[in-house]
């Protein structure tokens, strides 16, 4: 160690202590010894005076910047906030009708009387109507996913159900279009006419797979 | 007219200073490094003294920031409201914008000739697959070229024809079809 200390001393003591020798030997030197020494000094003001500051400037106008940004989008929300908040109070008659097409809850026996009203209606006889797995109380985290195949919009938890009824053709789209425009929105995924024989008489049998949304 | 005077360049140093190197960098000091250093002073003292705008401004910034923040938070409320009433309309919405599957089986009930009757008429998903029985075969081809007609139906084909086990004279015949 002492060594390579002494070798390096040795070395660059030549380089630090004949400034003048080498000034003396060269005439460039001599001649330029003004525009050396205002370059040496532009670069140190430059890198120890200059740099700093003007980094310290930058840095603090680009926080400027960011905060303003950040002060923009927050008035921003607020306004949004403020007309949604608006809306809810001039829409407030309005929003149960929301809440009975998409409810917090599965409600699987609103369903089924909607079902029967409409078949009702529409002089069709229920043979069977079934309600499949579905989250009556908690969060649906240990219920199988994507057994009902395609999920539904926004994600939302679904009611499958599946109906089967008898009738008339037209009593049967009737029953269809009141189907696809119940304040719940259903989700066909299938739907089938056959044409059976019942007790030695032919009657059209409707069978009907949906899902009904609801939100967790 | 007087004689004009030319002008004489002389090149060798006039004082004394210019002589010696001591002479010139003390020279130095005391005219370029002072300019130097007066615009590096100007620089750094500008900057000082913009930091006091520039801290000011800063600091109005975080307060007007915690300000709306509060005032945000004051509506976290009605925003997750606002957010639950979207997420249902928009679950409506797109539920209600589906194609109707009465109007389309009402749609080929239309396109039907009338001497063919249906067996079944199913549709899983976009899937859709006839079952009918047709008097000839001309009725079957007609169907067919009605429902390539239907725009909201697409890849249209017939799958299976034969005759009628319970009636010889009709033929029955198995249609399958894509909803849009």
């Amino acid at each position: 160690m002492a060594i390579g200390w002494k070798k390096d001393y040795f070395r660059y003591k030549d380089f630090f202590l004949n400034i003048l020798s080498q000034y003396k030997a060269k005439p460039n030197f001599k001649k330029y010894l003004e525009l050396i020494l205002s370059m040496v000094t532009i670069a140190l003001f430059a890198i120890f005076a200059i740099r700093p500051t003007i980094l310290t400037i930058i840095d603090l106008n680009k926080e400027i910047g960011e905060k303003q940004e950040t002060l923009t989008k927050l008035k921003q929300k607020i306004k949004d906030l403020q007309n949604g908040s608006n809306t809810l109070l001039t829409e407030s008659a309005r929003l149960p009708t929301i809440l009975q097409a998409v409810p917090d809850k599965a409600l699987p026996d609103i369903l089924i009387k909607q079902i029967e009203i409409i078949a009702k209606q529409n002089s069709l006889k229920i043979m069977s109507l079934s309600i499949s797995d579905t989250i009556l109380i908690g969060d649906g985290s240990n219920l199988k996913k994507g057994q009902e195949g395609i999920s539904l919009p926004e994600n939302a938890a679904q009611l499958p159900f599946t109906v089967t009824l008898t009738g008339g053709y037209n009593d049967i789209y009737a029953f269809t279009s009141s189907l696809q425009n119940l304040r719940r929105p259903v989700q066909i995924d299938s739907f089938a006419i056959n044409s059976n024989i019942i007790e030695n008489e032919k009657v059209l049998v409707l069978i009907v797979s949906g899902r009904v949304p609801f939100t967790l | 007219m007087p004689i004009r005077k030319s002008k004489q360049i002389n090149l060798i140093p006039q004082s004394e200073f210019d002589t010696s190197p001591l002479g010139r960098i003390l020279k130095w000091a005391l005219s370029t490094f002072r300019v130097m250093v007066i615009f590096t002073e100007l620089i750094v003292m500008s900057a000082f003294l913009s930091r006091f705008w520039l801290d000011a401004k800063n600091s109005d910034l975080s307060d007007e920031i915690n300000v709306n923040k509060a005032q945000v938070l004051a509506y976290s409320e009605i925003e997750a409201k606002l957010r639950m009433y979207q997420k249902k309309i928009s679950i409506t919405k797109s539920l209600y914008s589906q194609k109707k599957i009465g109007d389309a089986v009402a749609t080929i009930t239309k396109l039907t000739p009338p001497d063919i009757s249906f067996v079944s008429i199913s549709l899983n998903g976009t899937q859709l697959d006839i079952k009918a029985t047709a008097n000839s075969e001309q009725s079957i081809a007609q169907f067919l070229v009605n429902l390539n007609s239907f725009k909201d139906l697409k890849n249209v084909s017939l799958n299976q024809v034969g005759s009628s086990v319970d009636n010889i004279g009709l033929t029955i015949f198995t249609l399958t079809g894509e909803l849009r």
